[in-house]
């Protein structure tokens, strides 16, 4: 090739790229294969200059806006991925029954009875992991004596953490850590068949479905409240609309999982008041907020489970109207998202928060104050099991009681 | 804090697809080398304060050091030698002072902690980024006036694009001033030498961004483990991992330097000459990181005597030699190890092993060549010199351990390191004659690589936002 052809095809490359990056720079974006915001850069300022966070932010600015990025980060997992399996041979897929696991680097494609799943690596026990449960266990012992009020904790098992998908997980291996240590009242949510497991998770996503929800709605009510729990008054699924959740966004989309169809369930009950971050609002966990969000439903990546059920992260507050009911606060994360509204029927006054994002949004928070403040009767903490490991939730626990 | 920074790097999109077209088209629009000079100077500081806001003031001491001291030595060294060379020893100091004190204060404060039992405070200061490539460019400029082997520079302007110019200011290759002296101020880039800088730059981007940063990961994975963990056989693939990954990193940074130094008209040494086909260390040294090698042989071995004193003299002076060049590569214990296991190395060679090796079939040379670079890369690696000795026993004595590698890891991983082994290999004859009758193939592979490139610079920024932890 001449010289000169070649640089001008290499200019023409680099510059047309250079100049749309940096014309997009300064447009805010979604990343809908990352769901979040991109970054956007700060004013030149001497300060932000030699603390170089003027750098920084420009130079994630520009990697967030480059052109085609989507594509560019499905393709390099497309190669990873096609990759690993060419080399198929090194990484045998392994057989249980109903069960095949392909294993991919940073998550497996799992086949149940001919269903395909994105799962990552099951979770195993092992001196570090055990003394961090016997810490944050620890954490909420403190927690219960300090508040006074009757507390328990939900554990909701994740897709990851059974048995019937990976042998080598051993739940009481858990369990029987947690009950060496805790010393408030507990329970756990497991499936118990394939069958249900295919109901319970979604294929793409950390999350558990609408249906998994609903069977862990009852499970917490009759722990936890000795009740009935409502009934599922309505149920609707979307045509046309697929789920493609976390997992599949982890990828980039290049492991061959379909997406899910978006089920919602309705309770039928009508609480007195409910309020989001303080704003009283006419509707909560229903559905027609959703629905007015079309046409980004049909956009792939679109977070359904987040926008479904009215946002993971809030202080909800909801006055149900039955007045000879506890007051009850449930601390916990997105997987309240869809029981939230049921579980408030069981209640006189419900609230709801996650301890990061208050602990974010609240710095002077202190939760026994708050507890004596709406004289709370019970506290429910809920949690996945990977989370009862995680360091940072005793850290987050414990920032909510300061 | 300032200077903590991240530094902008030749693999990165903001260098690629901003700094780098901007630069050059403001270079190549501009007439006449003192322009040039400027523009690169301009470039060359924005660049070091992209990562460096503070310490850029270092680099510009260091050349005004260097500067100020060449001159005094030039009008003063007829008439007054002896002070011509106290300005040289003044001068060397200075810049030793510099790289002594930011690189190496925290080294003699742990070092004298433990071995006279003191309780110093470390001073933590961050490592300026290029302090050891600039200082000792810095040092040769001057020692190379006062042995007049180049006319001193009298225009400031001009030393300093060569002590700042980007291409090399953070990762080498070492430049002397005598290579670009002419260049500096006589230079015409043509197209030929941009197509060719370019294609050059290209090739080391694509060692780096692809085949070694790939390596890495199964590099790193491995040496994560530890004590147990370790078995034989993820010992032998992590240093060879390593060894691969250091190649391509290192010389795919020194290809981009030089071909960025080529675009621009400057024609800088070459850095790496296919190492792992030594069939000796001796020769390895002399393919690899041949500016440095070059440099302690020309400012230290030779000034010292080199090989024309006594043999007990010669194996002190290649002691010497090789302790600095062990810790001019890092402050630490296991780099001064990874110098010494060199020395014992080339004294065995220089008095006895070369003319063993003479005789040993071409196999074996290569063997044993890269036996002895596992052995010394491992102290390179391991910079927990605690760690050093159970990874050399397990992988010198076939033992098991509990570890486990993630085998999908292994598994994409696998096609980068058969790929750097490959490229490790010549061309074969007949190939080579075909692909030169075909060059608009080589350059279709070059466009195919810097797409691939920047395939795996964008992926580095993906960051799902990890709410599911929650």
């Amino acid at each position: 090739m001449k010289h000169s052809l070649f640089i001008l095809i290499m200019a023409l490359i680099i510059a047309g790229m250079g100049v749309v990056t940096v014309m997009e720079v300064g447009t805010p974006r979604v990343l809908v294969l990352e769901n979040h915001r991109s970054t956007q850069a700060i004013p030149w300022t001497w300060s932000s200059w030699m603390e170089t966070t003027f750098q920084t932010r420009l130079e994630e600015a520009m990697a967030d806006h480059f052109p085609g990025r989507d594509a560019w980060l499905t393709s390099f997992y497309t190669l990873n991925t096609t990759f690993t399996d060419a080399m198929r041979f090194l990484v045998p897929p392994k057989v249980y029954g109903k069960v095949i696991i392909e294993a991919y680097s940073d998550l497996n494609r799992v086949t149940i009875n001919g269903e395909a799943f994105l799962i990552p690596a099951p979770v195993t026990m092992s001196p570090s992991v055990k003394k961090q449960i016997q810490s944050n266990m620890d954490v909420l012992n403190t927690m219960a004596d300090t508040l006074g009020v009757n507390t328990s904790l939900y554990i909701v098992s994740a897709n990851r953490d059974t048995s019937l998908i990976y042998q080598s997980f051993d739940l009481d291996a858990f369990t029987s850590v947690i009950d060496e240590t805790l010393k408030i009242p507990y329970t756990v949510f497991t499936v118990d068949s394939h069958e249900e497991f295919l109901k319970t998770y979604y294929r793409t996503d950390h999350h558990w479905t609408q249906y998994g929800a609903d069977q862990g709605y009852r499970q917490l009510v009759e722990f936890a409240f000795q009740e009935d729990p409502l009934p599922v008054s309505q149920s609707r699924c979307f045509d046309g609309i697929f789920f493609y959740g976390s997992y599949s966004r982890q990828v980039a989309g290049a492991i061959n999982v379909d997406g899910d169809p978006v089920c919602w369930y309705g309770y039928d009950y009508q609480p007195i008041q409910i309020s989001v971050n303080g704003n009283v609002v006419e509707n909560y966990g229903g559905v027609q907020s959703y629905v007015n969000q079309a046409p980004e439903l049909k956009v792939k990546y679109f977070d359904h489970y987040s926008r479904l059920y009215t946002g993971a992260n809030a202080v909800v507050e909801i006055i149900s109207g039955f007045e000879n009911k506890p007051k009850v606060l449930l601390i916990g994360n997105s997987f309240t998202a869809p029981i939230r509204f049921p579980l408030s029927y069981h209640t006189s006054h419900f609230y709801y928060f996650s301890a990061d994002y208050l602990n974010d949004t609240m710095s002077d928070f202190n939760l026994a104050q708050f507890v004596r403040d709406h004289q709370i009767d019970q506290v429910i903490l809920m949690i996945q099991l990977g989370q009862i490991r995680q360091y940072t939730y005793g850290q987050e626990l414990k920032r909510l009681m300061d | 804090m300032a200077g903590w920074g991240e530094d902008m790097v030749f693999s990165s999109l903001t260098f690629l697809f901003v700094f780098f077209p901007v630069f050059f088209a403001l270079y190549f629009l501009v007439k006449g080398n003192r322009a040039r000079n400027i523009i690169l100077i301009f470039a060359s500081l924005l660049f070091y304060a992209w990562g460096e806001p503070v310490y850029i003031l270092l680099m510009l001491i260091s050349s005004l050091n260097d500067y100020f001291f060449s001159r005094l030595i030039d009008r003063v060294r007829t008439d007054q030698p002896v002070l011509a060379k106290v300005y040289l020893v003044l001068s060397i100091l200075v810049n030793l002072g510099l790289l002594g004190f930011f690189k190496y204060a925290d080294f003699v404060i742990i070092t004298l902690n433990a071995v006279l039992n003191l309780k110093l405070t470390l001073l933590e200061l961050p490592l300026p980024i290029g302090i050891s490539f600039y200082t000792f460019q810095t040092m040769s400029y001057t020692i190379d006036v006062y042995r007049e082997k180049v006319a001193v520079q009298t225009r400031f302007s001009t030393l300093l694009a060569y002590v700042v110019m980007f291409p090399q200011l953070i990762a080498g290759p070492i430049v002397r001033y005598a290579t670009v002296e002419h260049e500096l101020s006589n230079r015409q880039p043509t197209i030929q030498n941009i197509a060719d800088g370019l294609r050059r730059f290209i090739k080391g981007l694509g060692k780096k961004v692809i085949i070694a940063n790939q390596v890495a990961i199964l590099a790193d994975a491995i040496f994560e483990m530890s004590g147990s963990q370790w078995s034989w056989s993820y010992a032998f693939f992590g240093i060879i991992a390593f060894l691969l990954q250091i190649y391509y990193d290192f010389s795919g940074y020194s290809d981009m330097a030089i071909g960025m130094g080529k675009m621009m008209g400057f024609n800088f040494l070459e850095n790496f000459d296919a190492p792992y086909r030594s069939q000796s260390i001796t020769e390895f040294w002399r393919r690899w990181h041949i500016s440095l090698g070059t440099w302690f042989k020309d400012y230290v071995y030779i000034p010292l005597g080199g090989s024309r004193v006594s043999t007990l003299r010669v194996i002190f002076n290649l002691a010497v030699v090789w302790f600095l060049t062990g810790l001019w590569h890092g402050a630490s214990w296991n780099y001064v190890l990874f110098g010494m296991h060199f020395f014992i190395v080339l004294v065995f060679e220089k008095f006895y092993g070369s003319k063993l090796l003479e005789k040993c079939p071409r196999i074996v040379r290569h063997g044993y060549v890269i036996s002895v670079l596992i052995i010394g890369f491992t102290y390179f690696r391991i910079e927990e010199t605690s760690k050093i000795l159970p990874f050399l026993s397990v992988l010198l004595s076939f033992k098991q351990g509990t570890g486990t590698l993630i085998p999908p890891l292994l598994a994409y991983t696998l096609p980068y390191v058969l790929l750097a082994v490959i490229g490790l290999f010549p061309v074969p004859k007949q190939l080579k004659t075909a692909l030169q009758r075909l060059d608009w193939v080589n350059d279709v592979a070059l466009i195919g690589v810097f797409l691939i490139s920047t395939l795996f610079l964008v992926s580095r920024s993906f960051n799902t936002f990890i709410y599911f932890r929650f």
